[in-house]
């Protein structure tokens, strides 16, 4: 059978005009003027903002792609240590791209299967999470059988056996256990609580290897990803839902486009619900909370006003906006790999979120992703919460 | 100075524009000096004062240029040449079209005024001047009445002869030729604008493309009597702010009076009259913007607890803003003017004016202040009128002044023992700039030594 | 997975270019005072804000100007005055050469530094120290953008100079370079908005200027005496590097209108009289010309956007924005300015502000700030790389005669007819001064800088263009002396053809050289040969 690839591979050159002809017109380095509330909050890049040199910017990594692809040196070291300073947030190309239309973003994501094809990429410090995916198909570095051990309680229905109109794809970190198995839970009654008929693969599942595509190892990610649509479709559901963004910018951008059937992140549907009040929200949710938009499921998958809508029909819940918020949106610092290799840039990011958090007066804060999530816990500082166990909250006695 | 020498510069001034005989210098100077050594040097023209500057710079002969008021007589003394360009005087150029006028040292006020009268033009004129020349009036940075809505610098260019004879031009008339550009930027570093202020310690301006104005369909002047500073200087700054104002002035009612009148008795029966505290405004623009103007300006007065004043003193005031206001004009109130000028924010100003008024209780005080930059900050000035000489009023105006630096006023053009004052405390690296260029201009040091800052 | 060493795992590849090698045999800069230096700044700075790191340097070594790189051998970050400090006594102690460098948002490659040494990157000294919102001034440090600061005084009812730059340009480095600003003809420019600063000069030392210098209130006006502030505008970094700096912000009106004076007339004599007539009646707060080229770049919410609009749009604009404390006087503002357009250039119409904001109406121009932030749709974000720029100064009546005169060299350049660039592609704009009483002229093509043709012919269309400009009597401003001096011909000539231009270069020189002594601080020429070793344009 002819091997189907999820779409046409590019090459950094195919891109030249963009990284040649970048006139380091700083607009990559702060939020949309008109959309800045003070000077204090006003940065967008997280590597750059912190580290100041032109390099860690867009406009310098446009500048290392140049004299890469032009010959002008050597890669080294601190040439892989630059490009895998970027969160790959996209707020370069979220202002760049309207006005230039520069793939500032994409060029940085390109930079890096550059350096994996000749072999200077990606970081020691990422070894473990390409391992894992290898040998246990998680990145997160969880034993083989996780999925199985996650859905198990949860008694759903089993997609390579029965049938549903929607398979829900977990993801691994939802299926991590510990305190995510209670997000997972609360998905899992929220979709109840819809009234969604849906089921899921357990150990089945693989990942979607988003991790191997921001690390710029296109041939791990593509490795399974015939097979994995061919999964997919197997079951013959006619959505695939799925509550990680990571997830779905993968599944969205990456498979949508060669498979017969939709991909939704759950907020959509929760959306859809709560306008037609098949899902109502009865219990108090007593909170002042700004909503962090992850960066996979805001700039990436667009989808901004959804998990919004859900946090306000939330009784008693009082949504706060970050200063920097939608597709100016300051990055959680977990992605792109920096969590593993600049440990320090990427607890800073979360700490600078934290700091606007209070600046705009929330008391706590909450998120759509499992990994900004674990980032925002891990800064120690307001209480973090994951909008799925509000809502499920929320549905009070509904949900059980 | 040596017959030869003297002999040089008649042959190139003609006799009549360099002399020697005290009639002709003693009147410089305020008290008769017994032993003059200074040569008076009138030239007629740019020519002439280049080459009468270049001699003297090869020959080592100090030069002195009188830029205001009297001379202090230990310099007559001095073998050199007391250089006074009043001589220098034509209207080169009106232009209307760009609203520019090419003028020469020697013009006065008054005369460029009376050529604008006839073009219905008009001019910017000073609060507190102390020469009637324009060019010296703008680039010595005067107060100029209508401050708060235009910017403090009212010359395009300047043209100017160094110490050695070679011409400096500012802005664009460095690399063009007349009547191109004429915009006041150097080509690089803009050393042209440490002329301003400077004592003519760097070249003698002889020349100058000063800012004039169109007359608009309606004038409309209008004033309001209060019964504090602090309300005074509110209203004021709020219509500076706001942008409803041409001229603006603050002043104490015997500011006022001593302004407006020619006899002590008139004076003293003016202030009387008047609100211990007056707010005059100017307008020059359409009618309907002046009636708005007029109406909105009217309120926040009003909001301060401002009443109309007389119409009579908005008209005397609309006459007087035609004019420049010399300081030495208020002499004839009491023989003699001592006064204490800075700047400082709106909201300081009251308490310091307070304060200066209860310092000398002794005397009268006249008060004024003008706004600058849309009322950013205030020029304030305390007449205090004493007697002629009065050597008390003046060691009192000094050790005013030298409170009021402590408290953070900022004196723009100081001169005297007040520059003494100023210069002791400012940066000493901005003391080397200014020296080092002085250096670069003038490497013998003979233009206007010490007439800045001891040692420059 | 390879990886594990990245030197041996490295495919053979053929370096074609190292552009690192400045001077062929350098005095300044060299390998083992570079060492030191380098060593100095680390423990002055902190390892972490300096780096000699090629990955590092080439960031610095472009800009959008078609300038030829250069890379810095070191760019070091001071986070204060103190640490600027350390830079010059450290490059003066070594002959290290020190480029000044804001954001290096320009369009002349002014911060590319001719002959490698420290690049100073002042984007960490991004402090607002200060706004004085009754008195109306404020005080930043060198890294401060205009969004930043624009958006922290207008929440304050205030606001500063917006220069018809990005956004994203530094402050104090366009104060003290270009400036050209809608707001120019009322409230001046550069110098006019600065009340003092704190400046490092090259030999390193400190100077304090304006009110502060003697602890006095920042009270707008210059002094004590001679007006030292004006030693570094115009000087491009060749004087020292500002550290901190006090600017004069202006009251942000109550209510603001514009009603916008169009015609699609090809006359281009109507302009200079519907200029002047607003200029001198002094009663906007904002005016300019633009061609509609600009008026779609500045409408545009993307390139293509732009691009739509402007063949659409009328093609000459006066843009008078009118601001004032209350609705009724914004209103008599207005039908003054139509009736003082109309006395002048009658073929004037009219377009309410509501057509203009329908055809904007995007999502990321927000109409309301419109004249507040030109950023995203300025010219300088909309060319794929980089523009070509004639400029030049004079009477507004002059400007109007300059523009055809370029506009014709440029087409006749490039193989055209006169005046048939399309829309899209050049743009002229007026900006005119103290009211009325001079303009500046800029007139860009935009070109794409990754198509070497269209680069070629329109280099060579600029020149011409320059040339006609100042054979017509035009002449540059904003202190481009600094880039000249030490070119051949224009030094030596510059004397002679005008005295008094030769006598203020003679003394651009030696206070160059009293306050550089050892020529580190954006060294273009040699102190020894007084040429440049390579033109810095």
């Amino acid at each position: 059978m002819e091997k189907r690839l999820t779409r046409k591979r590019e090459k950094l050159t195919d891109y030249r005009d963009d990284y040649w002809a970048c006139g380091k017109c700083k607009m990559c380095q702060s939020i949309h003027v008109q959309k800045m509330s003070s000077a204090r909050f006003s940065y967008n890049c997280p590597c750059g903002t912190r580290y100041r040199f032109e390099s860690y910017y867009a406009a310098g990594m446009m500048e290392i792609a140049r004299g890469l692809t032009n010959f002008e040196f050597e890669p080294t070291p601190k040439t892989a240590e630059i490009i895998y300073s970027c969160n790959l947030c996209g707020l370069c190309q979220e202002m760049c791209y309207p006005l230039k239309t520069m793939h500032t973003t994409k060029i940085i994501q390109l930079l890096r299967e550059k350096a994996v094809e000749e072999g200077w990429g990606p970081l020691e410090a990422h070894q473990p999470m390409l391992a894992s995916t290898r040998d246990n198909d998680n990145a997160l570095g969880l034993p083989s059988g996780f999925k199985e051990k996650a859905v198990k309680p949860l008694k759903l229905k089993d997609l390579t056996k029965e049938k549903a109109e929607n398979l829900l794809f977990i993801g691994c970190a939802y299926a991590a256990g510990g305190e995510m198995q209670k997000r997972l839970e609360s998905i899992v009654n929220i979709l109840k609580a819809a009234d969604i008929d849906f089921g899921v693969l357990g150990n089945a599942e693989p990942c979607c290897r988003s991790f191997n595509l921001m690390l710029g190892d296109r041939d791990g990610f593509e490795e399974r990803a015939f097979e994995n649509m061919e999964l997919f479709e197997s079951t013959g559901a006619s959505t695939l839902i799925t509550a990680c963004p990571h997830c779905l910018q993968v599944l969205k951008d990456e498979y949508e486009n060669y498979m017969n059937m939709k991909v939704i992140h759950i907020t959509e549907l929760i959306a859809k619900q709560l306008k037609e009040k098949k899902l109502q929200f009865t219990s108090e949710v007593k909170l002042k909370a700004a909503y962090h938009d992850p960066c996979m499921l805001g700039r990436w998958c667009e989808i901004y006003n959804q998990p919004r809508r859900a946090l306000n029909a939330l009784p008693g819940f009082e949504l706060v906006e970050f200063e920097r918020n939608l597709e100016n949106s300051w990055c959680c610092g977990a992605g792109g790999g920096v969590k593993a290799a600049d440990p320090d840039l990427s607890a800073w990011t979360a700490a600078e979120r934290m700091t606007e958090a209070r600046a705009v007066g929330a008391e706590a804060v909450v998120t759509a992703c499992p990994h900004c999530e674990a980032q925002f816990a891990e800064a120690k500082d307001l209480p973090v919460y994951d909008l799925y166990e509000l809502m499920a909250k929320a549905m009070g006695e509904g949900a059980k | 100075m040596n017959r030869e020498l003297l002999n040089e510069f008649v042959e190139i001034a003609g006799k009549e524009n360099v002399r020697t005989d005290p009639g002709a210098l003693e009147g410089y100077f305020k008290e008769k000096p017994t032993d003059i050594r200074l040569v008076l040097v009138t030239p007629e023209d740019q020519e002439m004062l280049s080459e009468v500057a270049a001699l003297a710079y090869e020959k080592d002969i100090p030069m002195y240029t009188h830029r205001r008021g009297y001379l202090d007589k230990e310099l007559a003394k001095v073998e050199g040449l007391l250089i006074d360009l009043k001589k220098i005087d034509k209207i080169i150029r009106v232009d209307q079209s760009n609203l520019l006028a090419f003028v020469q040292y020697g013009v006065t006020f008054e005369r460029l005024k009376e050529e604008l009268d006839r073009v219905n033009m008009r001019m910017l004129m000073p609060a507190a001047a102390t020469s009637p020349s324009i060019v010296r009036s703008y680039l010595d940075r005067d107060i100029i009445i209508a401050n708060g809505a235009t910017r403090p610098y009212q010359i395009s260019t300047f043209h100017a002869i160094l110490p050695d004879g070679r011409i400096w031009m500012s802005g664009t008339d460095a690399y063009t030729e007349d009547g191109m550009i004429e915009f006041r930027e150097d080509i690089g570093p803009m050393y042209s604008y440490f002329f301003h202020a400077s004592e003519d310690i760097y070249g003698m301006p002889y020349a100058a493309k000063v800012f004039i104005y169109k007359r608009w369909e309606d004038r409309k002047v209008t004033s309001y009597g209060f019964d504090s500073a602090e309300k005074a200087m509110r209203t004021a700054y709020l219509a500076s702010r706001h942008d409803q104002v041409f001229e603006c002035v603050v002043a104490n009612s015997v500011y006022l009076a001593v302004l407006l009148s020619d006899s002590p008795g008139d004076a003293e029966k003016l202030a009387s009259e008047l609100s211990p505290w007056n707010v005059v405004f100017g307008f020059d623009m359409h009618p309907d913007l002046v009636r708005i103007w007029d109406k909105q300006t009217g309120e926040m007065a009003a909001e301060n607890g401002g009443k109309p004043a007389s119409e009579e003193l908005s008209k005397r005031m609309e006459e007087k803003f035609e004019w420049p206001w010399y300081i030495s004009d208020r002499d004839y109130y009491r023989g003699g003017t001592k006064i204490i000028d800075y700047y400082t924010f709106a909201n300081k100003a009251p308490t310091l004016f307070a304060e200066t008024t209860s310092k000398a209780s002794a005397y009268e005080i006249g008060q004024l202040a003008i706004p600058v930059y849309y009322g950013g900050a205030f020029y304030c000035e305390s007449d205090i009128y004493c007697g002629k000489d009065d050597q008390e009023a003046e060691n009192l105006r000094v050790e005013i002044f030298r409170e009021l630096l402590d408290k953070g006023v900022h004196v723009n053009r100081p001169t005297g023992d007040i520059a003494k004052i100023v210069y002791e405390r400012l940066d000493p690296e901005n003391i080397r700039m200014i020296k080092n260029l002085k250096k670069v201009i003038d490497p013998k040091g003979l233009l206007n030594r010490d007439q800045l800052v001891e040692g420059v | 997975m390879k990886g594990k060493d990245i030197q041996t795992d490295l495919r053979e590849r053929k370096i074609i270019k190292v552009p690192t090698i400045h001077e062929l045999e350098r005095v300044h800069n060299t390998p083992e005072n570079l060492e030191k230096a380098y060593k100095e700044l680390q423990d002055a700075l902190g390892e972490e804000w300096v780096s000699n790191d090629f990955n590092i340097t080439l960031a610095y070594a472009r800009d959008q100007s078609v300038i030829p790189m250069n890379h810095p051998d070191i760019v070091a970050l001071p986070g204060s005055t103190d640490d600027v400090i350390s830079i010059m006594r450290i490059a003066n102690k070594y002959k290290i050469d020190v480029m000044p460098y804001g954001s290096g948002l320009n369009t002349l490659g002014l911060t590319i530094p001719p002959y490698g040494g420290i690049l100073c990157d002042t984007r960490r000294m991004d402090q607002i120290f200060e706004i004085d919102e009754e008195n109306m001034f404020c005080t930043i440090g060198p890294g401060v953008t205009f969004a930043q600061l624009q958006t922290e005084t207008l929440k304050r009812k205030l606001r500063l100079i917006n220069p018809s730059t990005s956004a994203n340009a530094m402050v104090i480095s366009n104060l003290c370079m270009g400036n050209i600003s809608t707001l120019c003809n009322k409230y001046g420019l550069g110098l006019d908005h600065i009340i003092g600063y704190k400046v490092v000069l090259p030999d390193g030392n400190l100077m304090v200027c304006g009110p502060k210098a003697y602890g006095a209130d920042n009270a707008h006006v210059p002094g004590p005496g001679p007006d030292v502030r004006a030693f570094i505008r115009g000087s491009l970094g060749t004087m020292g590097i500002i550290t901190e700096m006090t600017i004069r912000l202006y009251p942000d009106p109550d209510v603001v209108e514009l009603v916008v004076p169009i015609c699609d007339e090809e006359d281009w004599g109507i302009i200079a009289p519907a200029l002047k007539a607003i200029c001198q009646r002094n009663i906007v707060i904002e005016n300019a010309y633009f061609q509609n080229t600009y008026m779609g770049i500045f409408l545009g919410e993307s390139n293509l956007e732009s691009s739509r609009l402007i063949p659409a749009l009328p093609r000459h604009y006066v843009v008078p924005v009118t601001g004032g404390y209350s609705e009724e006087e914004v209103n008599i503002k207005g039908e003054i300015c139509k009736q003082d357009i109309l006395a002048v250039s009658p073929k004037f119409e009219f377009m309410p502000w509501e057509t203009v904001e329908e055809m904007s109406a995007g999502r990321l121009v927000g109409i309301d700030k419109f004249t507040k932030f030109f950023r995203e749709s300025v010219r300088v974000q909309r060319v794929k790389g980089s523009f070509f720029v004639g400029f030049g100064m004079d009477h507004l009546e002059g400007l109007t005669e300059l523009n055809k005169a370029m506009m014709k060299a440029m087409s006749t350049q490039v193989g055209t007819d006169e005046n048939v660039f399309s829309a899209d592609l050049i743009a002229t704009y007026f900006q005119p001064y103290d009211q009325g009483r001079v303009g500046f002229i800029e007139f860009d093509i935009f070109i794409d800088q990754t198509n070497p043709e269209d680069m070629l012919r329109t280099i060579m269309g600029t020149v011409a263009a320059q040339g006609v400009s100042f054979k017509m009597g035009s002449r540059p401003c904003f202190g481009v002396w600094p880039l000249l001096e030490g070119a051949g011909p224009v030094h030596d000539y510059i004397g002679l053809l005008y005295p008094a231009a030769g006598n203020y270069a003679d003394v651009f020189r030696d206070m160059k050289m009293i306050y550089d002594p050892n020529n580190i601080c954006n060294r273009r020429w040699d102190y020894e040969t007084m040429r440049m070793k390579k033109a810095a344009l």
